[in-house]
């Protein structure tokens, strides 16, 4: 499904540390990752999440670290940091309050 | 665009110092080989997969102006330059520690810096050049603490020898030199200093030792037999003070050491007979 860009700008932040938050990832990984687990929903840009991992990094909120990947190449993976993890919490609670009245108000109420 | 290489130039522009502009080109360029590796294993005709793994990466203007958004170049460099000072300390560190090693015995040294205070002011204070290279030292003793209020009192070290004092008209036969520790509770202050003022010495022939600097002969001449006194802060709450006894005799027992002023006194008495050699 193609929908508005701006729902998805507000929330990739959350996006991405939730999936680093299982195990550490790459980008091109990250990208993966959000397809699979949002059966095809999300398909971020590389000039989304770039942008958003060296953000996510100056904030301390990831770190980063080269990785031996296949035919001699390095890959540079990202870890969810400690503060990383309580900014994912604050995240989340956030948006399951805002889903939470987005739903009540277009009557669906999934989360209420 | 339709160069992957073109587009990294253009999306890494703003990055200025040279190590983050060549890890995010990197890592931009790996990101599109496994775009491509990807589309491959898919079946995508290779021409066809670079247009479309490019394609992916977007738009190179709209990325240039969001990588340049998130580069913060400041913080980078405060954090390399703290890594650099954190290097060069340590190494700092590490070649003073050598250096100390190689130079020990020679000037400053860590053993001179941790080793027995008394022992340093017995090395400082040029005592040993006023010998008399034939002499022998005879290592005294004293077990005794003397206490003052929350000071205290006791003599560390106490040597006797043969010697001459240095541009001194007079030669002395003997020497005596007590290292008096004293311990306060708290850093001394400058009032202290005046305590070594008051200090004289009696031995077992009731020979008195005064104070040259408070009992000067007429003319400027130290009595004959006189106390003077060295010493400096080595520790916090603890100053080590050199007591030298002039022209002393030849086979003293024992040296009394006092200290009078305004009512408080306390006596140390350093041995040097058969009892202490024990």
């Amino acid at each position: 499904m193609n929908f508005d860009k701006s729902l998805l700008s507000g929330s990739t932040r959350l996006l991405v540390l939730s999936v680093l938050e299982r195990k550490d990832e790459y980008g091109w990984g990250i990208i993966q990752q959000l397809k699979e687990r949002s059966d095809d929903t999300f398909d971020m840009r590389e000039g989304t999440l770039y942008p958003v991992l060296h953000s996510l990094e100056s904030d301390g909120m990831i770190s980063s670290y080269e990785q031996d990947a296949s035919a001699g190449r390095t890959r540079k993976y990202y870890h969810i940091t400690d503060k990383g993890q309580r900014e994912l919490a604050r995240q989340k609670e956030q948006w399951e309050a805002f889903s939470g009245g987005v739903n009540r108000v277009i009557g669906q109420g999934a989360f209420a | 665009m339709n160069n992957i290489y073109v587009w990294l130039e253009e999306v890494c522009r703003p990055l200025k110092y040279k190590p983050d502009h060549d890890a995010a080109y990197k890592e931009l360029k790996d990101h599109y080989q496994d775009h491509l590796d990807y589309l491959k294993k898919q079946g995508v005709r290779p021409n066809a997969a670079e247009l479309q793994a490019l394609e992916a990466m977007g738009d190179a203007s709209e990325m240039r102006r969001l990588m340049a958004a998130s580069y913060r170049p400041l913080l980078t460099l405060l954090w390399r330059i703290s890594r650099v000072v954190l290097v060069l300390v340590t190494v700092a560190v590490i070649l003073s520690g050598i250096w100390a090693v190689i130079r020990q015995g020679e000037g400053w040294s860590l053993k001179r810096l941790f080793d027995d205070p008394a022992e340093s002011i017995l090395n400082t204070m040029a005592f040993y050049k006023y010998m008399d290279p034939e002499t022998q030292i005879v290592e005294g003793r004293c077990d005794d603490t003397a206490e003052l209020g929350e000071f205290k009192y006791t003599i560390v070290r106490a040597l006797k020898c043969r010697g001459k004092r240095h541009n001194e008209p007079e030669t002395y036969d003997q020497f005596i030199v007590l290292i008096l520790k004293i311990n306060s509770p708290l850093e001394l202050d400058a009032a202290t200093d005046e305590f070594r003022y008051y200090l004289t010495a009696k031995d077992n022939k009731d020979l008195c030792y005064e104070n040259a600097y408070i009992s000067r002969h007429p003319g400027g001449r130290y009595p004959e037999r006189y106390v003077i006194t060295s010493g400096g802060m080595y520790r916090m709450n603890s100053r080590y003070l050199a007591i030298n006894l002039y022209n002393t005799d030849q086979d003293i027992e024992w040296i009394d050491l006092f200290y009078d002023h305004w009512g408080k006194s306390f006596s140390l008495r350093a041995s040097f007979g058969e009892e202490a050699s024990e």
